[in-house]
């Protein structure tokens, strides 16, 4: 009958099936123990590196044994921590995964946001509350007991609030011009508040923010001194300046934050054309003087920026031969870094601050410096978290 | 009977397991468990078993430049260190907020004991000799760190107010 | 230790692979057990007492019982019965429920930390204890089969829960084809890449739309979406991985999920997700106090205490207590107050029904307490920010693909035609699957690695 007419075709048919099917078993049994192999083998064979520029980071190196560190888990950590850092190629594994999710229709990667134009933006940090109460209520005590001197202050947005076009549609983002505003609302009282937002959001033809950088770019703090000029008791600015383009293969830190490193930047630095004083810079925790605000050899590192100012230092002294009479302290974070670029015709010493390393007391460095100007310049991201500097001013006393 | 016996042997042996078990686990439960004593309490008990002569309290920043961290993470935070450059008296009292913060102290006490070693290696045979013998207890929600010519005194006061 | 990580894959799962099948065939066992010694140590030292010590409580406790009903001690058999179990559940109560039970009388009680996998071993022994009771299996007197039974790394951390009886040949003989570690690995492979490659990305998407404080309508259906999606990858995947694992070592186990997003009702969504939890509590709680034998009246008081327990073994929590009643009441409905009714829905409306229950289910996992429960529920209904706004669609359009996919690999069909292309049509088709696997593969590598990526980016800047 029908049944068993079709049985014997069936049953090889099975058979065969059954054969395809162990084969393709056999195929993967061999393929993944050989990919193994390969993985496991050049990482044998691939020495350690120590530093990643990418992450900007140390690299896990071989741990130590001890009977104590196996016991309570740490070695094994380590081990894990070893294993991960030097794996063959990470950098390029990152990449792929970078890839992976932008071409799955990604618009953000590692907490930044791809935007248009191979932009790059930094998501607003939420404010700490209490670091930014403690910030304040210094702030305005250390205006109280500097009654004489002038002092201003300026807060600059992150690229997003001035640029909203950039960002992939419909991001969800803090509105952070709103936190600036809040802020300098407070302390408006105390402290001078240059406006700088509108000044940045109004300038639409120039490229204020790198790309690839959560630095604005020389021409961003130019917009911005501009707008301060008046502020600071600067009546005549300088309007014209030779640009010097530096390097044009920046990627700054959101490219390894993101990993997306597509896109570069260019970095320029500003000379005023006229009325340009002579001057020199002394960096006190190294001891080291020099005549220019750009270090070069920044330039060969992965984070270029440092080519302003070689950097963030504690304290950095910048005297000029502008006789003005008038004497600037800084207290900032990194973005006052090329903003100095513009302030050297106007001031005999230029006193840059970096609270997160400064650990004198600066009344005695104001004192002995003759400060007569001071100014507060932080991006909003670092300002509303920012610790370090309501302990430098509570120390002073 | 004989099989009886034997059975009641197995019964013996698996309830001792149990027992040991819960016995290493007491015993080591003793001594993880957080402290009830007030940060200000302990913090007198050890300073009153310290000898201050050689030391000066830091303040925030100097906790930042000696032990790259933030006192105000911690629910209780005393740092006191050497007067001169070439003293090696410290001693640091920490309360933690949360218990994940033993790894960063730790790693921090660990970090400042190198360095102040390795400044001292080699003509500062006193110094040297203090740094070896200082006390790292980290335990539950207190840590301390402590260089002095008489740690245990200090350790003491501390193990008696934990 | 995790499955999903460059230690595993490339320190321990080679050297794992060497040493079994180098060893000569005495020895395989103990390497196993060796191994999965150092496998739960590597996660956490501390705890690996507590596996060893469960392993030869319940060594003498099975003998012991085996012995006593041999001499016909039925009620010294029973009392050590109970001893066994008391005690084992006691230390689970202990390290999983003594926050949650004591939490509320003594409020600065700080529950101990978790040892990893506790629930999944501790119900491991029950069974065994269980099946040796009941004489459904005979009382293991080879210490390493025993010692293997509890701690195969595989399943030790994550499951499935393999009953007993069910293994107990495969300890001492197991057949080693390269077929039979090519299907393994197959499984292993399927596992990983639903853990990498959908369950981790629909995760962090979960992560970024629950964090949103004001979620429009769809944002809320969204993140419940994401979430469950995500859950079943995630312990799908593991699953399967630990079944793929196993199967490489030789060992057949049977299967954890068979696709519960596409179940016919809620009965039979609980033959699909998580089997083998399933079968435990029908083997070891169910039919014990009475299974189907009964009157309906106690079929439902039964049916309640084992969801109820259900709920419990998911997280010591009211939310998954009450999880648990949920889907106990649903199971209760299906199988007593509609009846006929069911076969008058079309099938896609049954199922289509049966995952929004499951989906709502879940709400009360991700959510802190019950009232956050209903409040999300809630949410579905309404959102706090209307129906849509261009946050949700942002959501949306970046997770579109990971969902897309999810939800193709949720029907059985895809795996069947893979499976046909790959097995059943020649070598053309299994050449290119297993290029594909391997692209697949290199992604998660891929994946775990960027996991690990971190940049002390701005301590520096």
């Amino acid at each position: 009958m029908e049944t068993k007419e079709k049985s014997p075709a069936r049953s090889r048919k099975k058979r065969r099936i059954q054969l395809y099917r162990e084969r393709w078993y056999r195929l993967l049994g061999m393929a993944f123990v050989g990919v193994l192999a390969v993985f496991v083998i050049i990482n044998l064979l691939k020495g350690d590196r120590e530093f990643s520029e990418n992450e900007n980071r140390n690299l896990a190196q071989k741990p130590e044994f001890s009977k104590e560190a196996l016991l309570n888990g740490q070695y094994f950590s380590d081990v894990d921590d070893y294993l991960s850092d030097q794996f063959f190629a990470r950098d390029q594994w990152l990449s792929l995964n970078f890839m992976m999710k932008k071409y799955t229709g990604s618009s953000e990667n590692g907490g930044v946001f791809l935007g248009k134009d191979d932009y790059l933006l930094e998501k607003p940090n939420d404010p700490n509350e209490t670091a930014l109460q403690n910030s304040e209520d210094a702030i305005r005590a250390f205006a109280a007991a500097h009654q004489g001197i002038n002092m201003q202050m300026m807060l600059i947005p992150c690229q997003e609030a001035v640029r909203p076009e950039l960002l992939p549609d419909g991001a969800p983002v803090r509105d952070q011009l709103a936190d600036i505003a809040s802020i300098q609302a407070d302390l408006a009282d105390a402290v001078g508040q240059i406006d700088a937002v509108s000044a940045l959001k109004e300038d639409t033809q120039e490229q204020l923010y790198y790309r690839t950088d959560h630095h604005w770019t020389s021409r961003g703090a130019r917009t911005a001194f501009m707008a301060a000029a008046p502020a600071l008791g600067i009546t005549d600015p300088i309007l014209y300046y030779d640009s010097y383009l530096v390097s044009d293969s920046f990627r700054g830190t959101l490219s390894s934050k993101s990993g997306d490193n597509k896109p570069s930047d260019q970095i320029e630095v500003f000379v005023p054309q006229e009325n340009m004083p002579q001057y020199y810079v002394y960096l006190p925790d190294t001891k080291e003087s020099s005549g220019s605000l750009y270090v070069s050899e920044k330039l060969k590192e992965k984070d270029q920026y440092q080519v302003f100012l070689g950097g963030n230092h504690p304290y950095v002294e910048i005297s000029t031969t502008a006789d003005t009479g008038k004497n600037l302290l800084i207290f900032k974070d990194s973005y006052a870094n090329c903003f100095v670029q513009f302030l050297v015709p106007y001031y005999d010493k230029i006193v840059v601050v970096d609270p997160r390393y400064y650990y004198d007391n600066i009344n005695t460095a104001m004192t002995s410096t003759g400060i007569t100007d001071v100014l507060f310049l932080y991006s909003a991201n670092t300002f509303v978290q920012d610790t370090t500097l309501s302990d430098v001013l509570n120390a002073a006393g | 009977m004989n099989a009886k016996k034997n059975v009641f042997s197995i019964t013996l042996v698996k309830w001792a397991v149990a027992a040991v078990l819960v016995i290493i686990l007491a015993a080591r439960s003793l001594g993880n468990t957080d402290s009830k004593t007030a940060f200000e309490d302990m913090s007198a008990a050890v300073l009153s078993a310290a000898d201050m002569t050689n030391m000066q309290e830091a303040d925030n920043q100097m906790v930042r430049r000696l032990y790259g961290l933030d006192s105000a993470d911690y629910a209780g935070f005393t740092l006191y260190y050497p007067t001169t450059n070439m003293g090696a008296e410290e001693l640091l009292l920490v309360q933690f907020s949360d218990p994940t913060q033993k790894d960063t102290i730790k790693e921090a006490v660990e970090a400042r004991l190198e360095t102040q070693k390795k400044s001292f290696a080699g003509y500062g045979a006193d110094q040297t000799a203090m740094l070896e013998n200082s006390i790292v207890d980290i335990r539950g929600n207190y840590a301390l760190f402590v260089s002095a010519a008489d740690p245990d005194a200090v350790e003491k006061a501390f193990d008696s107010t934990y | 230790m995790a499955f999903n990580t460059i230690q595993f894959l490339f320190l321990f799962l080679p050297v794992a692979i060497i040493l079994y099948f180098l060893v000569p065939g005495k020895i395989k066992s103990l390497i196993l057990i060796l191994l999965s010694l150092v496998f739960y140590a590597w996660g956490d030292p501390s705890q690996l007492i507590l596996l060893v010590f469960s392993i030869l409580f319940n060594f003498a406790g099975g003998i012991e019982i085996a012995a006593l009903k041999r001499n016909e001690q039925h009620k010294a058999a029973k009392a050590a019965l109970a001893g066994t179990v008391i005690a084992d559940l006691a230390m689970l109560a202990f390290y999983k429920y003594s926050g949650f039970l004591l939490g509320g009388l003594f409020p600065s009680f700080t529950a101990p930390p978790l040892p990893v996998g506790i629930s999944f071993f501790t119900f491991t022994v029950l069974s065994y204890i269980f099946d040796v009771y009941y004489e459904r299996a005979e009382a293991e007197t080879n210490f390493f089969a025993f010692a293997l039974y509890v701690s195969f790394f595989p399943k030790l951390v994550s499951g499935p829960i393999v009953e007993y009886k069910d293994i107990r040949e495969q300890l001492r003989v197991r057949n080693h084809t390269l077929e039979g570690f090519g299907e393994g690995v197959q499984l292993f492979l399927t596992g990983l890449f639903k853990k990498v490659l959908i369950a981790d990305v629909l995760g962090g998407a979960f992560q970024s739309v629950y964090a949103v404080e004001s979620k429009t309508t769809v944002l809320a259906w969204l993140g419940m979406i994401f979430y469950s999606l995500q859950l079943y990858f995630d312990f799908s995947g593991y699953s399967d991985m630990a079944i793929g694992l196993a199967r490489m070592f030789g060992f057949k186990f049977d299967k954890n999920f068979d696709h519960p997003y596409a179940a016919d009702g809620m009965t039979d969504f609980w033959r699909r997700w998580h089997i083998s939890l399933g079968h435990w509590f029908r083997d070891y709680v169910y039919i014990p106090l009475g299974g189907n034998r009964v009157g309906a009246g106690r079929q439902v008081l039964n049916l309640m205490v084992v969801w109820f327990l259900t709920g419990l073994w998911h997280g010591a929590g009211w939310t998954f207590i009450c999880w648990g009643l949920y889907h106990g009441i649903w199971i209760l409905i299906e199988k007593f107050a509609l009846g006929r009714v069911r076969t008058k829905i079309p099938k896609v409306i049954r199922i289509g029904v049966t995952v929004l229950i499951a989906f709502i289910g879940w709400i009360f996992f991700f959510t802190p307490t019950i009232a956050d429960a209903a409040q999300y529920i809630g949410l579905l209904f309404g959102g706090a920010a209307g129906f849509w706004d261009a946050a949700t669609g942002y959501y949306l359009m970046e997770n579109i693909i990971p969902l897309i996919l999810a939800v193709i690999l949720c029907v059985p069909a895809t795996g069947q035609a893979f499976r046909h292309f790959a097995g059943e049509r020649g070598l053309r088709g299994s050449v290119i699957s297993v290029v594909m696997s391997i692209v697949l593969f290199a992604f998660c590598v891929a994946g775990i690695i960027s996991s690990t990526y971190s940049s002390f980016l701005y301590f520096k800047f």
